[in-house]
């Protein structure tokens, strides 16, 4: 028997097509559209590195096939988030994992994990932590832009300058202890004090890393360090999805903070959205991370670098080096200098003039170069190298 | 032309890798969706032309804040809204667009959501209207303060309040219609948010819901618009939209910093829109409405088992049907038999007690060719393995 309550009057002369299962096959038949173009907007050469304000990294070709794949293929969410976390976990010696929708979204649910524990009650009643441990320890030499993302949540935060403060600031309303690395101005307690004091206490650590890669590898001494939660940032020197990261660590910690996650209805990180093509991604990143050696990684940016310094080094008066930076994460990069007597150009304007340029190209920013002209080659292919070479070239002999 | 290297560049890397079938891979098992495009199952199919422009901005870097720009123009132009922004989900919309009420550009006030106690944080809310993600409106500190009547929001309003929020498929849940309501915040000066989320297909609806009047409306982006699993639309008053977006990412130290939203994202959320908009609804809608009706005459077949027709009031414009059986002749409750379409093998996800009045209902719109057949042979199978004896032996 079957009644009809509304609307379906007319409903019977049409063929069923379904739109849905001919998408996959359709997707290569879309019109050919050049929509930066329709919009006005002016692509560039990404000659600075993985910022996120100029769109991350370029995700390797093994994560766009994956989430391509993942957007075709549909499966349960939390299906997907336990076969993925269970393998990252495995493939980076840690207990468990997630993928969040970046490092920041990390910070925020590791503090949210350690601040309410396994207590639904609290977990529905944040950002208000009242009856509840809200308060993180931080030394001041760690403090810097991200340490509001320890805020989001609720939790307040609490300076340290040494193992003595630590000792005396740490009580019932404690609910974790911070670690940054690299900073750029060191530690008053190194990580393994810091590790061994936060056991001690009974208080669950946390390591924000989330700029130590490439190489990926530098994931697995992380994960040994034994900090109870480590995060790091997917859509950077991972070469992930952009707005993805993980969360590695305790298994218990974890599971916390999965349930202050995506696609939970009424969780607190409900807003923090990835993707079913961004958790398989950012796997797939992360193996095909773990298998490339460091040294192919540098020889890679050293070629692309060979062929700008081919391009220039005849001018007069230019000195290039190519190095790799000190710190966590290996970086090459390429400094180039000039004789200001044989090539009449400030810094800041030759900045402007690869920006103004068509095509433009952004170099690193001179706040983290030290004022200097530096290239990264991190978000450069084959064959912009060869452009940028020839804009510098261009840019500098307009100048002798 | 330059830019275009790293696309042809990464398009020709991805397709020359051998065919990965990462799902049989991991052991993750796909499954038959008779529910409809709910997150935690995926969400809905997005649009061929969201893929291609998906991989089109993976391809091709610009800077983010010029795409955040043009973009929002283009959906603004699109829905008739003042301004716009693509967030992570419609969650990621509410969450900005009363971060952005309470804080109103502020940077101090910015700097320390979710404490709200030096500014406007309470947001007035329909007690009919207090459902599961009104959750979303407290994550950045506010408080909810329910109301019944014109003369309940007269009494509330006060200088501490930040926001009214209105529930616009629960119309029949709030005692003041939508249109006095909205009347009542011009009044009064709040601003007035709307969850319009689920309201979509038809997408006509966003031009209408925009014309009433709201000062912030917020969409789903990855269900009924068919885009990008976590995007969402925030749509409204200009100054609203750009402190929403000042409480957003790539901002470092946004409160929302950590809802990031992909170029590839913002960018197929805007192709989700146009696509949406030009799309043959009428058509989709009698597709499924067809697959429905043709599970509902095969359910029919089996004695005892009556359907009903029905298409939810308020939502998104979906038909469905609504199953039920006679419990004396087959024993096996609602729960149980959905948990059975659950545990088989292929997995069947069905709309089931909490979402329907402890009814079983069946979508069409994520169905793919031929599982409709599917599920309905499975239902019998499962009402017939239960049969109580005496009917049995008939």
């Amino acid at each position: 028997m079957f009644r009809r309550r509304s609307f379906l009057k007319g409903a019977a002369s049409i063929a069923p097509l379904s739109l849905v299962a001919s998408a996959a096959a359709d997707i290569e038949n879309a019109p050919k559209r050049d929509f930066y173009k329709e919009l006005g907007l002016t692509p560039f050469i990404n000659a600075a590195g993985a910022y996120s304000s100029y769109g991350g990294a370029r995700m390797r070709p093994e994560v766009v096939a994956a989430m391509r794949y993942a957007a075709t293929h549909k499966v349960k969410m939390r299906e997907l988030h336990d076969v993925v976390g269970v393998r990252i976990a495995a493939l980076t010696g840690c207990e468990s994992a997630m993928v969040t929708s970046g490092a920041t979204a990390a910070i925020v649910l590791g503090v949210a994990a350690c601040m309410t524990l396994d207590d639904e009650k609290k977990m529905h009643q944040l950002p208000n932590t009242a009856g509840m441990k809200n308060e993180v320890i931080i030394q001041k030499k760690h403090r810097y832009t991200y340490d509001r993302s320890l805020t989001v949540a609720g939790a307040t935060l609490v300076e340290v300058e040494s193992e003595a403060d630590v000792r005396r600031l740490v009580n019932d309303r404690t609910a974790m202890m911070f670690f940054l690395k690299p900073t750029q101005i060191g530690d008053d307690i190194p990580a393994g004090q810091f590790i061994a004091l936060a056991r001690e206490l009974g208080v669950p650590s946390f390591c924000d890393a989330a700029t130590t890669t490439p190489p990926a590898l530098n994931i697995i001494d992380g994960v040994n360090e034994g900090f109870d939660l480590i995060c790091y940032s997917g859509g950077k020197g991972l070469r992930g999805p952009y707005s993805a990261g993980l969360l590695l660590g305790r298994e218990d910690l974890i599971r916390f903070a999965r349930r202050h996650a995506a696609p939970n209805d009424t969780s607190i990180g409900r807003g923090m959205k990835v993707s079913a093509e961004e958790y398989l991604g950012m796997l797939v990143g992360l193996e095909t991370g773990l298998r490339i050696s460091e040294a192919d990684d540098l020889a890679y940016k050293g070629k692309r670098f060979d062929v700008i310094v081919n391009a220039i080094q005849d001018i007069p008066g230019v000195v290039t080096k190519v190095f790799i930076n000190e710190g966590h994460a290996k970086e090459l990069y390429l400094d180039i200098d000039w004789d200001a007597d044989l090539i009449d150009l400030s810094r800041d304007n030759f900045v402007q003039a690869l920006r103004d340029h068509s095509p433009s190209v952004e170099i690193r920013l001179m706040l983290f170069s030290g004022g200097r002209i530096q290239l990264s080659a991190t978000v450069m292919d084959e064959g912009e190298d060869v452009i940028v070479g020839q804009i510098i070239r261009e840019t500098l002999l307009a100048h002798r | 032309m330059a830019p275009s290297i790293h696309l042809a560049a990464t398009q020709a890397a991805a397709a020359s890798l051998p065919k990965v079938d990462y799902y049989a891979d991991l052991g993750v098992k796909p499954f038959i969706n008779a529910i409809g495009p709910y997150s935690s199952l995926g969400g809905a199919e997005m649009w061929p032309e969201v893929i291609a422009a998906m991989d089109y901005a993976i391809g091709i870097k610009v800077r983010m804040d010029d795409l955040h720009d043009a973009v929002g123009q283009r959906i603004a132009a699109l829905t008739g809204a003042d301004s716009a922004m693509v967030s992570s989900g419609a969650t990621g919309a509410m969450i900005l667009g009363t971060a952005a009420c309470m804080t109103m550009g502020d940077a101090q006030r910015m700097e320390r959501l979710p404490d709200s106690r030096e500014m406007p944080s309470e947001v007035i809310i329909l007690k009919g209207q207090r459902y599961l993600y009104d959750r979303s409106i407290r994550a950045p500190g506010a408080q909810l303060v329910e109301v019944e009547t014109a003369a309940d929001i007269r009494a509330a309003v006060s200088d501490k309040t930040a926001m009214m929020f209105y529930l616009l498929n629960r119309p029949e849940q709030a005692n003041i219609a939508a249109e006095e309501y909205i009347a009542i915040a011009k009044e009064l000066g709040v601003p007035i948010f709307c969850d319009a989320a689920t309201t979509v297909p038809p997408v006509g609806n966003i031009k209408k819901t925009v014309a009433m009047g709201f000062d912030l409306i917020c969409y789903s982006g990855g269900k009924g618009l068919r885009g990008p699993y976590s995007a969402g639309l925030l749509l409204g008053r200009k100054d609203l939209i750009a402190c929403a977006r000042q409480n957003g990412s790539p901002n470092h130290r946004a409160y929302g910093r950590s809802m990031k939203v992909a170029p590839e994202e913002y960018l197929g959320m805007l192709v989700a829109v146009e696509k949406s908009l030009e799309f043959d609804e009428d058509a989709e809608y009698r597709r499924q409405s067809n697959v429905v009706n043709a599970m509902a005459r095969e359910l029919a077949l089996i004695p005892g088992v009556t359907t009903v027709a029905a298409v939810p009031k308020g939502e998104a414009r979906e038909p469905y049907i609504e199953v039920h059986w006679d419990k004396t002749r087959y024993d096996v409750d609602v729960a149980a038999l959905k948990q059975a379409l659950r545990e088989g093998d292929p997995s069947i996800e069905v709309r089931a007690l909490f979402l329907s009045s402890q009814q079983l209902h069946l979508t069409a719109v994520a169905l793919k060719d031929g599982e409709a057949q599917i599920v309905t042979g499975r239902i019998r199978g499962i009402l017939l393995q239960h049969e109580t004896r005496a009917n049995a032996d008939v």
